[in-house]
């Protein structure tokens, strides 16, 4: 697979490849309506978000003593969902895994727009979110909120130059085959190609400077998480006064994230017609990865629960009881159970492993990592030290309102446009680095 | 229900038995207890103290002294003043204070002998038609209202830190004494001052009153206190005196936010915070920094070989 072509068969493979890939660019059957659906759900949260910038955060069901709700859960798992850019294109690439050149660039497109939303999902969460500036013009360093978004911010850029820079070949030779596109599509693929010639000297910088962010990324995205953890870990509150919650949440990070990326290996493999590139083997090292992760997590939540629960402190007592036998036990289970305990021992058999299944299996995952995210950041707040007295009743419980399921819309319909948009510009499987893989001479890829 | 009603009426009753025993018989304290004789002399300090303890410990039942204004209990807490507790000795005295009977506390572990014999003390000194004795110079009562000038003044005897305050009375040149004032001494402080004795202090035949500076009070950097002398009892409020005496504990006040710290604002944040915040912030944007500026170089490379 490795050996190099000679001229004639170089430039032949080259030519099936960009067929492959770049006929879902021109491909635009069901499009129309899939980009519709996406804008009728942003209006339905930009309607959602007129409301609550209208009326205050009172239109939500976030009163004292629960202050953060689903916006904050919703902020956790976009942040949690990002984390994966870091573990594939990064940390395998680093270790040489070969089977990841096809997926490396579905894992980029999902991190950055996971992250870039993330951001945007705090402001959401903002009563006064003209009072954003205020986050850097009045920081306090002291304060893990500064480091958090200092840290997403730089998440956000090293994501996006991991993204940019293997777009560089591909978008000379866009820039070649697309001739009929509109000027405006053109005009974007002369600019993201950077003058590529394919000359010896453009390959070593692309190269050297993939390999630093690769590196660079790994602290960063440990990091992005970790810090997250202690926006809630540095408080005292039953729950979240824990000192494994950095590893707790970088590893329920990655389950997230494998799931979601298996979901879009998943449709850009139907959707785009990819089978010969994202094989069933593709999907059965994707599910022996999520089997892995999902293992370091079990292993962090029984960590997590446990010894606390063996413990039973008097504070903890009613958060656990909350969770594993009160009112948040049907969902506690629920996700424990079909968000991580059945997936796992599914996955561990191969024909679970198949595109479908795993699909489907991926869907509740990463539906139980969201729940998960609520549980981690709501029931803590209902337990005060002190007594809660004399306060209305909406003070006591949480329930989120319509408008903040509306409003959790907006970020969701967000992150799968800004997805849709750069696979329909750009081929979602590196073109360049599949043609080296099958020995084109490097010299033509421009 | 019925039953009930008679089961509430049948509790009152023998919960009320003890009380109505106890009303009926005499309290008796044995010879030896009541020969005890009061080995704290009968001094203005010793009523004084007496007086605080009274007020803190004993007024809630026995009432103000003299105004038979006690609490309706059963048996009635006496008045202070009266013939039943006057008639007592002393001895007798100490013993009821110390053992207490049916509503009545046990003051015996809560109140320290001395202070017992204080308090003995100061119901003696409220004794009806009670003459200045030679060993106690203190009036029989405070003078309702006072009608010529008053003046206070500082007097501090350094060996024992005791702070005098005077109450004279200027006439025609000559300073009078005058008795039966009611003097509180203060510290001053932010918001409301320090009381140094919980109630007003009776001048004496001198016209004095001493009070003790509590050793553990904070001065200034160097120690200085103000003091504030003030007639609480007997005229108005206005006559007071104030001096400054370098007795207190000095005090150098630390602002915590003149040192760097967690709570403190951001520039005041520990070093080694700003140092890792600032110092991988520039790290990693400044390596950002250095891969666009690469990726810059691709567009160069590419114009140079074409041309």
């Amino acid at each position: 697979m490795n050996q190099t072509l000679n001229q004639e068969d170089s430039k032949n493979t080259l030519r099936k490849i960009e067929d492959d890939l770049i006929r879902p660019l021109r491909n635009h059957k069901g499009f129309e309506l899939w980009i519709l659906f996406l804008l009728l759900m942003f209006i339905i949260g930009g309607y959602a978000y007129i409301i609550q910038l209208k009326d205050g955060l009172g239109v939500t069901g976030l009163r004292d003593y629960v202050s953060w709700g689903l916006y904050i859960s919703n902020f956790v798992f976009f942040v949690a969902a990002s984390l994966i850019g870091m573990l594939i294109s990064s940390v395998l690439g680093l270790l040489k895994i070969k089977w990841i050149t096809p997926i490396s660039r579905i894992a980029e497109m999902i991190a950055l727009a996971f992250a870039m939303w993330a951001g945007l999902v705090i402001i959401i969460d903002m009563g006064r979110p003209d009072r954003f500036p205020y986050v850097l013009l009045h920081a306090r360093l002291q304060s893990p909120i500064l480091w958090d978004v200092t840290v997403v911010t730089t998440y956000v850029a090293i994501s996006t130059l991991l993204l940019v820079l293997p777009l560089i070949p591909d978008a000379s030779i866009l820039k070649r085959r697309m001739t009929d596109a509109p000027k405006w599509q053109q005009f974007i693929y002369t600019m993201v190609s950077s003058g590529w010639i394919a000359s010896p000297e453009q390959y070593a910088i692309i190269r050297k400077s993939m390999r630093i962010l690769a590196i660079l990324i790994v602290p960063v995205a440990l990091a992005i998480h970790t810090v997250t953890s202690w926006l809630f870990a540095s408080t005292l509150r039953p729950g979240w006064d824990t000192t494994i919650f950095g590893p707790y949440f970088v590893t329920g990070a990655f389950v997230a994230g494998v799931a979601a990326v298996i979901i879009g290996m998943y449709f850009f493999r139907v959707n785009y017609r990819l089978a010969n590139y994202i094989t069933d083997f593709h999907f059965n090292r994707m599910g022996q990865l999520l089997v892995l992760v999902s293992l370091v997590y079990f292993y962090f939540n029984i960590n997590e629960f446990l010894v606390p629960a063996y413990k039973m402190k008097t504070m903890d007592v009613h958060h656990l009881h909350g969770l594993f036998a009160g009112k948040h036990a049907v969902m506690f289970w629920s996700v424990q159970l079909f968000g991580l305990i059945i997936p796992l021992i599914l996955l561990i058999f191969r024909p679970f492993r198949k595109p479908l299944p795993i699909m489907v299996i991926s869907i509740f995952v990463i539906i139980g990592a969201w729940l998960k995210r609520y549980l981690i950041v709501v029931p803590a707040q209902e337990h005060t030290f002190l007594p809660i007295q004399n306060v209305p009743e909406n003070f006591m419980v949480y329930q989120p309102t319509a408008v903040e399921i509306m409003l959790t819309l907006l970020p969701i319909a967000g992150v799968l446009l800004i997805i849709t948009i750069i696979a329909k510009l750009f081929p979602v499987i590196p073109i360049w680095e599949i043609a080296h893989e099958k020995g084109v001479d490097e010299s033509i890829l421009k | 229900m019925n039953r009930h009603i008679y089961l509430i009426f049948a509790l009152i009753f023998f919960g009320c038995l003890p009380v109505l025993t106890y009303s009926q018989a005499v309290w008796t304290v044995s010879s030896a207890d009541a020969a005890k004789k009061n080995p704290v002399p009968a001094n203005d300090k010793s009523v004084n103290s007496g007086k605080s303890l009274y007020n803190a410990q004993c007024k809630s039942c026995h009432g103000d002294p003299g105004k038979g204004n006690g609490l309706p209990l059963v048996p009635k807490p006496q008045d202070p003043t009266s013939d039943i507790i006057q008639k007592n000795s002393d001895g007798a005295l100490l013993y009821k204070i110390s053992n207490g009977r049916g509503a009545m506390p046990r003051f015996k572990d809560v109140i320290k002998d001395e202070d017992k014999w204080n308090i003995i003390n100061y119901i003696r000194s409220l004794k009806k038609g009670k003459t200045a004795s030679s060993e106690t110079s203190v009036p029989d009562a405070i003078i309702q209202s006072f009608e010529g000038k008053v003046e206070l003044a500082f007097r501090f005897v350094d060996s024992t830190k005791t702070i005098i305050v005077k109450a004279v009375n200027p006439k025609e040149g000559v300073l009078i004494p005058v008795p039966g004032l009611g003097i509180t001494v203060f510290a001053k402080r932010y918001f409301r001052d320090l009381k140094l004795n919980a109630d007003a202090l009776i001048t004496n035949a001198d016209g004095e009153v001493e009070v003790d500076f509590p050793g553990s009070l904070p001065g200034d950097s160097i120690g200085n206190v103000l003091l504030l002398a003030r007639v609480t009892e007997g005229v108005s409020d206005s006559v007071a005196v104030s001096a400054q005496i370098g007795w207190g504990k000095p005090f150098v006040y630390i602002n915590p936010r003149s040192e760097r710290s967690l709570w403190n604002s951001t520039w005041m944040a520990p070093w080694w915070l700003l140092l890792s915040y600032f110092g991988v912030v520039i790290g990693v944007w400044g390596t950002i920094f250095y891969i666009v500026l690469e990726v810059g170089k691709l567009k160069k490379i590419g114009s140079q070989q074409a041309s």
